[in-house]
């Protein structure tokens, strides 16, 4: 079948398609979203992806593993330490190889300085798909201080390269731990205040968002949500505390689950709300972190040419937008045999195409900002 | 026009039957004044509006082109006057080039109503106001040709809801000024300027509550049709991809743009007129005033400066708040908006009958109310300055850099 | 419950479709055979106990003489994770979908359509998701070979400079 012959076999007359393209504004990324409308409500929006397709999957069977780290920078650019840490985790439980202490605590620090970083973004974006464009340049604004931040620790401010099999790349000193304590000053409670008091607290804001795209804890459930997605429509699911890795079980922090702040549980505005917690959250934890880190090494012993024994694993984090997994097989040799990778954004997919039926196309928007979805998280 | 034309003329000894010619060439050239005011102004307000938004989201704002980047309006209009000239194919290529132009005139027919001084006002009419609202019905046909002329299904919804939102929005418009005709008697701009008084608690906004009330729903519903944030859905980047002027580049674009920029000024200006006592001198009558040349002068700088206050305002709230659904619109308009207009024209009716009988208690609502706005003003300068001293970052109160 | 209480469970269920629980390097599971696949995940989603109700991915393996697909499941209510093994004939490989057990199932069975050419019965969309409609072979393949051109676009990447 064929994407024309999908669209004949449903087409009615009184209505109209429209073609949200590849380009336009307010998609987050390159992804197509055939609107069949009758006007102003909407049918059906059927999401065509894989603009963005690069066989990463595939390229994972070419590469050796120490090599392949950069590659997971890309699968999605925004929450980028996320993806590293979930490879370089698994390769290591594969190897069973122990990570040193500093180490764990120099990846919680930059992961959760980049969760930080990518829900600036994400709120931002909502906030200038539904008009104000404020709130997005005042988010990047702290954002580059938390990519200054992470220049002086790895030398690169948006896909890191920062983990390697066994630890980290590169050690902290106190210069980039007072600049991380001068952010977070400034940051918690300072900019989360007034970032309130600008947009969540927005009447308009807060009647464009509230019971559009509402999903029940069942649904979200059923149509394999996870991450901020899934907590705002109930499920109190953290893979930080309920399946712990690394040294999360040190700090102490809670999880915001959405319980209808302003209308329905799980509808846009919920999610909105639980990502703007989600930063004081993470905030937090950099606090406690910056205060105790232990002293020693970085990286741990890991031998020259990485050959893991054949087996199989699946290492997942809990990233900026749910979980983000790594299904490593490997076969004895130097390169993966099959590296399969579980994105949150693919399936919040085809919960926006099935809750788009019956809503606005102003809504559309609103519900693709509030799934906060990547390009290259789909399409890898 | 009519008394500047007999000063001309006795001025410089000609014969009276001359006066035709004076009269034409008089309105020639304030055509002439009231395009250049206009653009210029469109141009000024586009660098100003580039600055604040700037300001206002951590960052400079254009500050290369000249003395803080003064000249950029003429450096970008420059440059779309160089652009190649693309008319799509298939469009309706008549109505794809005249609709640019429908909606510049529609707006800038206005400013021959509008009254900079006591004498320079294009033509005094006594229908002033309801001319100003049947004039910019053009805006609205050439919304709707840009629309349905640029061949694609985008813009034919962004027109669509563009004309819907501007013709439903003229309600409340009118509506609300009626609330300054009851206790002026006249339609003219000019006569109910002079009817106002020169100091703050003379002006009509603080006649009678319902008029306090109705220079807000005057300003919402003014915003709405000029299709400014909160209400510009129609040309809704995120949406439509700039709406109704998606298909247009260069010069026919920024058409489209001068007009929504003029348009603040006029919104600015009828509100100045009709509320806040325009081009008034506190403490001069009218005579006075429009005997000397300097107290016209210093009459058209302050009806600048109060209604570029008023643009101020509406350059803040279009970078501060986010839009409005189409359907909120329209239950704006139509539930909230136009049975509280028809209410305040009931109750300004009653205060105006009521201060016919008790002179006195048309003093005292007076003070009263101006007290009441001094309040608002005071808390809202000491929320500015409590924001100021809590903000992490130092405040640049030199906003020039 | 893990891995080796649901296996005793299921196999309770099917006995002889189900293969013993396989520990291979960190991560264990069983295979089932691919005829009760719908009967097995009703099982697995509704019974008392187990409510697997997240389907998390479908990874498509190739490995070289057969397909084998995978399936991992959550159960948040009890916290636990299972991965599930099928084998599939490399030619003509075709398995009963379970998209509408789990919605989420649509979109990771049309990714293996695509990627790996294994066709899923009674499918309500089945089409290629990610390459074009008239791409032609199946990438993830140990055996895919690219085509010389896309439309006239060559696709080899060595001896680029000397085509010029």
């Amino acid at each position: 079948m064929t994407l024309e012959e999908r669209l004949n076999a449903v087409k009615r007359d009184n209505e109209i398609l429209l073609n949200m393209g590849p380009q336009h504004p307010s998609t987050h990324g390159v992804i197509r979203f055939i609107v069949r409308s009758d006007g102003e409500i909407m049918v059906e929006a059927l999401p065509v992806v894989g603009y963005l397709h690069r066989g990463i999957e595939k390229l994972a069977e070419m590469t050796p593993y120490a090599g392949f780290i950069p590659y997971t920078d890309r699968v999605d650019y925004l929450a980028a330490m996320f993806c590293n840490h979930a490879f370089v985790m698994g390769v290591e439980r594969l190897l069973g190889i122990e990570v040193p202490r500093r180490a764990e605590y120099l990846r919680v620090i930059a992961s959760e300085l980049n969760r930080i970083a990518s829900h600036l973004i994400s709120l931002g974006s909502m906030a200038m798909d539904i008009g104000a464009f404020t709130p997005f340049l005042h988010g990047i604004r702290e954002r580059e201080l938390i990519n200054d931040i992470t220049e002086m620790l790895c030398g690169a401010r948006l896909t890191y390269n920062y983990m390697r099999i066994g630890g980290v790349s590169n050690d902290i000193n106190d210069k980039i731990l007072k600049k991380i304590s001068d952010f977070l000053d400034r940051f918690l409670p300072g900019f989360i205040e007034e970032f309130n008091r600008l947009i969540t607290y927005n009447e308009i804001l807060v009647k464009r968002c509230v019971n559009i795209g509402t999903i029940s804890s069942e649904e979200a459930i059923n149509f394999g949500l996870v991450g901020p997605n899934l907590r705002a429509s109930g499920v109190k699911w953290d893979l930080r505390k309920n399946m712990p890795y690394s040294v999360y079980p040190e700090f102490k922090f809670e999880v915001p689950v959405g319980e209808g702040f302003r209308g329905s549980v799980g509808d846009s505005y919920d999610r909105f709300v639980v990502r703007v917690k989600e930063m004081e959250e993470s905030a937090k934890i950099i606090r406690q972190a910056i205060s105790s880190i232990p002293d020693g090494e970085i990286m741990a012993k890991v031998p020259k040419r990485i050959k893991p024994p054949a087996g199989e694993v699946y290492s997942a984090v809990e990233s900026a937008r749910g979980e983000l997994g790594y299904h490593i097989i490997s076969d004895g040799l130097e390169n993966p045999y099959r590296c399969k990778i579980r994105t949150g954004s693919f399936s919040a997919m085809k919960a926006i195409h099935i809750k788009s039926q019956g809503c606005f196309i102003a809504d559309l928007v609103v519900l693709i900002a509030s799934m906060d979805i990547v390009a290259p998280e789909i399409d890898r | 026009m009519l008394e500047l034309s007999d000063r001309i003329i006795e001025y410089f000894g000609l014969s009276h039957q001359y006066s035709l010619i004076v009269i034409v060439v008089l309105f020639f050239v304030y055509g002439l004044f009231a395009l250049t005011f206009g653009s210029l102004f469109a141009g000024i307000t586009s660098w100003y509006e580039r600055r604040i938004a700037g300001r206002m989201q951590s960052r400079i704002g254009p500050n290369r082109v000249g003395y803080q980047g003064f000249w950029q309006w003429l450096a970008d209009g420059l440059k779309c006057w160089f652009k190649e000239d693309i008319i799509p194919r298939d469009t309706d290529s008549l109505l794809f080039r005249i609709a640019p132009y429908l909606v510049f005139t529609g707006v800038l027919c206005t400013f021959v109503v509008i009254p900079f001084s006591p004498s320079v006002v294009g033509s005094d009419m006594n229908v002033g106001i309801v001319y100003i609202i049947a004039i910019t019905a053009l805006v609205v046909a050439g919304i709707l040709m840009a629309g349905w002329s640029s061949n694609s299904k985008w813009t034919l919804l962004g027109g669509i809801r563009s004309t819907a939102q501007m013709i439903s929005y003229e309600i409340p418009v009118a509506l609300s000024l009626i609330v300054v005709i009851i206790p002026a008697g006249t339609l003219s701009l000019q006569k109910i300027i002079i009817s106002q008084g020169g100091a703050p608690y003379n002006w009509y906004i603080f006649h009678n509550p319902a008029a306090f009330v109705a220079f807000f729903v005057y300003f919402i519903a003014a915003l709405a049709e000029g299709n400014r944030t909160p209400f510009d859905l129609p040309e809704a980047e995120s949406e439509l991809v700039a709406g109704y002027n998606t298909e247009y580049s260069g010069m026919r674009f920024l058409f489209f743009l001068f007009a929504e920029w003029m348009n603040l000024y006029v919104i600015g200006g009828i509100a100045t007129a009709l509320f806040l006592g325009g081009w008034r001198i506190p403490g001069v009558s009218y005579e006075v005033q429009s005997a000397s040349i300097w107290l016209e002068f210093l009459g058209f700088i302050i009806y600048l400066i109060k209604a570029l206050i008023l643009v101020n305002v509406i350059i803040w709230l279009r970078w501060t708040l986010p839009r409005l659904r189409i359907d909120q619109l329209m239950i704006m308009c139509y539930k909230y908006l136009l049975p509280i207009s028809i209410l305040l024209i009931v109750i300004s009716i009653i205060f105006t009958i009521l201060y016919e009988l008790f002179p006195l208690l048309g003093v005292v609502v007076r003070v009263l109310l101006f007290l009441t706005s001094l309040l608002i003003l005071g808390y809202f300068s000491y929320r500015v300055y409590y924001n100021i001293k809590n903000f992490p970052d130092k405040v640049y109160l030199k906003w020039m850099i | 419950m893990n891995i080796n209480e649901v296996h005793s469970e299921v196999v309770k269920f099917f006995p002889g479709k189900i293969s013993d629980v396989i520990t291979s390097g960190k991560l264990s599971f069983f295979y089932f055979d691919r005829e009760i696949i719908y009967d097995l995940f009703l099982v697995l989603r509704d019974k008392i106990g187990m409510e697997f109700k997240h389907l998390s991915y479908i990874a498509s393996v190739d490995m070289k003489d057969h397909f084998e697909l995978i399936y991992c499941l959550y159960s948040y209510r009890w916290g636990s994770v299972i991965h599930l093994k099928t084998r599939l004939n490399r030619e003509g490989p075709h398995i009963r979908t379970i998209s509408d057990l789990f919605v989420a199932a649509e979109w990771h069975e049309r990714e293996a359509y695509d990627l790996m050419g294994i066709v899923f019965n009674d499918h309500p969309d089945l089409r290629r998701i990610m390459l074009p409609d008239d791409f032609e072979g199946h990438p993830l393949r140990k055996d895919f070979v690219e085509k010389d051109n896309y439309h006239g676009i060559p696709t080899r990447r060595d001896k680029i400079l000397g085509r010029f």
